[in-house]
């Protein structure tokens, strides 16, 4: 099997409905092995994109490659791509075995060889006791892992999964996620996720693309992703976010001094050579990035666990105070829901410490709220947002 | 006080419905040859029906009729239903059309209108004719009946299967017919019923060679009544309750 | 997908095929044949003509024409009075009960019609049940001839047409969202004018196709007065049989039957434009 050069690759593709556009200029490449997943709200265009690479659709214009083959104008039963669908659409009545069987029974295969790789399938999902129930016998969760079975049997070069975990109750679903991994361990073979749950795209991906409207706001791994979102909806998107107004003072280079919430603070803005420093995105939003200079509205944003508060004496002044209005105990961390002076509310995540209660906020306290230098994430003004 | 009016009328109609096939069943075990009043019970004229060989050649004809319309229709309906449902071609709007029209014509327009096709392309009048006939009207019902069944398919289900590297056929014989089967079953019922019942489209294309039953039936009625036809009809409406039940039971298990 | 499955073209070939051959090509012969003159011994020779078409404006067949429409009028009137409340009530029945009712109807519905209208002979008949119950009851003194009368003609239409009238309403009635009843009575509609301004309008699609499954048979079941009209029935589905079968004149017989075929496309036409207007009032 070649396996150099990309394993999958969307050139400049675009799908309309009509004249409903769903994707608009996707491209991008998928590498061997890799585990990517399409994150974002439902009607994004994620699962359109599992369908074009599936072969149930055919892009309005571009290319798709798999493997290196031109496959846009293939049918899906000639694709080495394999599907689990979100509803698993297991044959209802056909047996668990002749399900995982079926494709391999398409291929002409020889029935000895059909018995061992349905066998050694069913044994990867732990289904190997159930071969001759049928699906209507099974629970959702061993329904999955069949229709897993029923795709990964084939061999395929590509997995694609359209939200296949998205029915499942939570328990069942984190266990799922860990099975999910350790498979692509054995197999070795690309995956491609579909899901509009964040955590799930960040615990089992090695690169996520999230996406909004049919374009792919960012693609990138996930700490990057959480760390360093290029612009607000990414932000908001993946994970809490507190969001800043402001106005820059002065600029010096990669730092400046901006008008944030009534007080001046000291912003830094682009990489600053240690991994994890604030930064503006390097890429298309440079341009953008580069224009910012004084006088420019800008948009500061701070992760909850990245904001660091002290206790501010009544009367203290300087830094950005306000005061906390709630609580709320979760268990491993408390959030913290602060006012500001100028109204605004925003959320801070502790980590909640049995051995040092003094060190707990109440209700009603001022507080100056702060952060790691570098933590924050600087961003161009887009103006007004749909939320 | 209301629902004891609305029983009552829905059972005068049921009734009404009813009377006359239960007189009819009941004469056939009159002992009397004309007369309309009981003279005692008998079972002669099942006895004499059974020796009649012109009426029971008759039957065995219908029912091999009624047989191969039914499968040939059930067979070309299905492939009917499968073609509206899944592929887009260009005689798409004449399909459809066409069902239409048989289900809605009188037999009468569809009788002559099939007389004149075989006279046309010279096809003698007998089996062959009826044949065609049959599984033209009914056709339409095997489709109907099966696309209803298609319509509640997980579409997922075809995907999958494509997505697994089944070819059109294979998706058909592996995974649609299986799954549609007992609509194809109700049709293939409702097809040989409908072809047993026939008798105007029947009496325009049969030809000499090849009696069916209601015809037969049909000559021997207008000269009045007769017990051995009593006696032939009540099994003739046994017949038709059985398969009507067995059509039930069929649409209503795979539910 | 550039897709080139055998299976997808012979099955579309089959029967896109079949139904070109034996539906579509037949109808255009008859249309043709109306406007064609009739032969010895060819049945049919291709010297074009419109004499058929006028001929049926002519007494002798106009009148059997009306005769048999006045027929089938009221037998369709009948039916639709007698069957609707039917399928009312057995829509409004409990799932069990209603499948019970559905079955006894269905089973008339599916028993071949000639079978139930021999078996009025013996109801009708001088000395059949109808009049023994009529006597018994002390309505009448002496027999009734009823049977090879257009009356019995006329109960024999509505005896096997009833239950193709029921079935069709009762697929309308079922469909009633029952919460279009509560809200008009809770607008302050009564029984009465809830069901004229709201079932009946609503249920009309299912009032045209049990009236076209009616009218239409009954205009042309021929056997129907042959069985129990005698000879002075003569209604449109004998006299084109006889054009065909015996008067050989069957340019004349195609004519008339393309008369029928325009009274169906009319009814599905009506028919077509209540169902749309139906399916507009219903939400998305």
């Amino acid at each position: 099997m070649e396996k150099r050069g990309p394993c999958i690759e969307l050139e400049h593709v675009s799908k309309c409905f009509g004249d409903q556009p769903v994707l608009r200029d996707i491209h991008l490449t998928i590498n061997h092995g890799e585990f990517l997943t399409f994150l974002g709200p439902s009607g994004c265009g994620k699962t359109t994109i599992l369908r074009l690479l599936a072969g149930f659709e055919r892009p309005s214009s571009g290319r798709i490659r798999i493997g290196g083959a031109d496959v846009t104008e293939t049918p899906p039963h000639q694709r080495a791509v394999n599907t689990v669908f979100q509803n698993y659409a297991l044959f209802p009545h056909m047996t668990v075995f002749d399900n995982v069987a079926f494709g391999l029974r398409m291929r002409r295969t020889q029935a000895k060889v059909i018995e061992e790789e349905v066998f050694s399938a069913l044994r990867m999902v732990k289904m190997e006791a159930h071969h001759t129930r049928r699906p209507g016998q099974l629970s959702g969760g061993q329904q999955q892992r069949v229709a897993i079975a029923r795709a990964v049997v084939n061999k395929p070069l590509v997995l694609l999964l359209d939200e296949p975990l998205s029915a499942l109750d939570y328990k069942l679903r984190k266990a799922m996620q860990i099975e999910l991994k350790e498979l692509r361990r054995t197999l070795g073979i690309t995956f491609v996720f579909v899901t509009h749950d964040q955590e799930e795209a960040f615990s089992m991906s090695d690169r996520v693309a999230v996406m909004n409207e049919g374009v792919i706001e960012q693609l990138d791994s996930p700490s990057a992703i959480y760390e360093k979102p290029k612009n607000l909806f990414v932000a908001r998107f993946v994970g809490e976010i507190n969001t800043f107004e402001g106005r820059v003072v002065s600029r010096n280079g990669s730092s400046m001094r901006a008008m944030v919430e009534g007080e001046e603070v000291r912003l830094s803005l682009g990489g600053n050579g240690n991994g994890n420093g604030a930064h503006c995105a390097p890429d298309a939003a440079t341009a953008a990035c580069a224009a910012i200079s004084a006088g420019s509205p800008i948009k500061v944003l701070l992760r909850p666990e990245d904001v660091r508060l002290e206790r501010a004496a009544p009367g203290e002044a300087g830094g950005l105070t306000g005061r906390i209005v709630d609580t709320v105990y979760k268990g491993m961390t408390i959030d913290l829901i602060i006012e500001m002076s100028g109204g605004k509310k925003i959320l801070a995540t502790e980590f909640f410490n049995e051995d040092a209660p003094e060190a707990l906020f109440s209700v009603g306290e001022r507080v100056r709220v702060g952060w790691v230098e570098d933590w924050e994430v600087v961003l161009p003004d887009e103006g007004p947002q749909p939320l | 006080m209301k629902r004891a009016v609305k029983s009552a009328y829905l059972g005068i109609v049921t009734l009404f419905l009813y009377l006359p096939l239960a007189v009819l069943i009941i004469y056939s075990f009159n002992d009397a040859k004309h007369v309309v009043t009981w003279k005692g019970f008998t079972t002669r004229w099942y006895a004499k029906l059974a020796e009649n060989t012109v009426l029971l050649d008759a039957a065995v004809n219908s029912l091999l009729l009624a047989a191969a319309s039914a499968t040939a229709a059930a067979i070309i309906g299905t492939l009917a239903a499968i073609a509206l449902k899944r592929y887009r071609f260009k005689g798409r709007a004449i399909l459809s059309a066409s069902m239409y029209v048989v289900m809605m014509s009188p037999d009468i327009v569809m009788g002559i209108s099939l007389l004149m096709l075989f006279v046309l392309m010279g096809l003698p009048l007998g089996f062959a004719t009826l044949f065609l006939s049959h599984v033209t009207f009914c056709l339409p019902f095997v489709t109907v009946t099966v696309l209803a069944r298609l319509t509640g398919l997980d579409a997922n289900l075809v995907e999958a299967a494509m997505d697994l590297g089944a070819r059109e056929y294979e998706i058909f014989s592996r995974i649609i017919l299986p799954l549609a089967m007992p609509g194809v079953l109700a049709g293939w019922l409702l097809s040989f019923t409908l072809s047993l019942d026939d008798v105007i489209i029947s009496f325009f294309v049969t030809g000499p060679t090849f009696e069916i039953l209601p015809l037969k039936i049909y000559s021997m009625v207008r000269l009045g009544v007769k017990p051995e036809v009593n006696a032939l009809c009540a099994v003739m409406f046994c017949v038709t309750l059985a398969v009507v039940f067995v059509t039930h039971f069929c649409l209503k298990e795979r539910k | 997908m550039k897709d080139r499955s055998l299976f997808k073209t012979l099955a579309v070939t089959l029967t896109v095929g079949w139904l070109a051959v034996f539906v579509i090509v037949p109808n255009l012969l008859t249309l043709a044949a109306g406007f064609l003159t009739r032969g010895e011994p060819e049945f049919v020779l291709p010297i074009p003509t419109l004499k058929n078409y006028v001929r049926l404006l002519d007494p002798a067949f106009f009148e059997i024409f009306l005769d048999s429409v006045r027929l089938a009028l009221c037998t369709t009137l009948l039916c639709l009075l007698v069957g609707y409340p039917f399928a009312y009530i057995l829509a409004r029945l409990s799932p069990a009960r209603r499948r019970l009712g559905l079955l006894l109807v269905i089973i008339p519905f599916w028993t071949n019609s000639l079978i139930r209208t021999y078996a009025l002979i013996a109801i009708l008949n001088v000395n059949g049940l109808l009049n023994a119950a009529l006597a018994g009851l002390g309505l009448i003194s002496e027999p009734v001839e009823i049977l090879y009368t257009n009356t019995a003609v006329f109960i024999g239409f509505t005896y096997t047409l009833l239950p193709f009238m029921i079935l069709p309403l009762y697929a309308s009635i079922e469909k009633l969202d029952h919460r279009l009843i509560e809200a008009a009575r809770d607008l302050g509609a009564g029984s009465f004018q809830t069901f004229f301004r709201v079932s009946l309008p609503l249920t009309l699609p299912g009032i045209i196709a049990g009236s076209m499954l009616v009218f239409l048979p009954a205009l042309s079941m021929f056997y129907v007065p042959d069985i129990l009209g005698g000879a002075k029935s003569l209604l449109v589905g004998n006299f084109i049989r006889n054009q065909f079968l015996v008067a050989r004149d069957w340019p004349f017989g195609a004519a008339a039957s393309v008369l029928l075929t325009v009274i169906m496309g009319l009814m599905l036409y009506g028919y077509w434009v209540c169902q749309k207007r139906v399916r507009k009032a219903e939400p998305a």
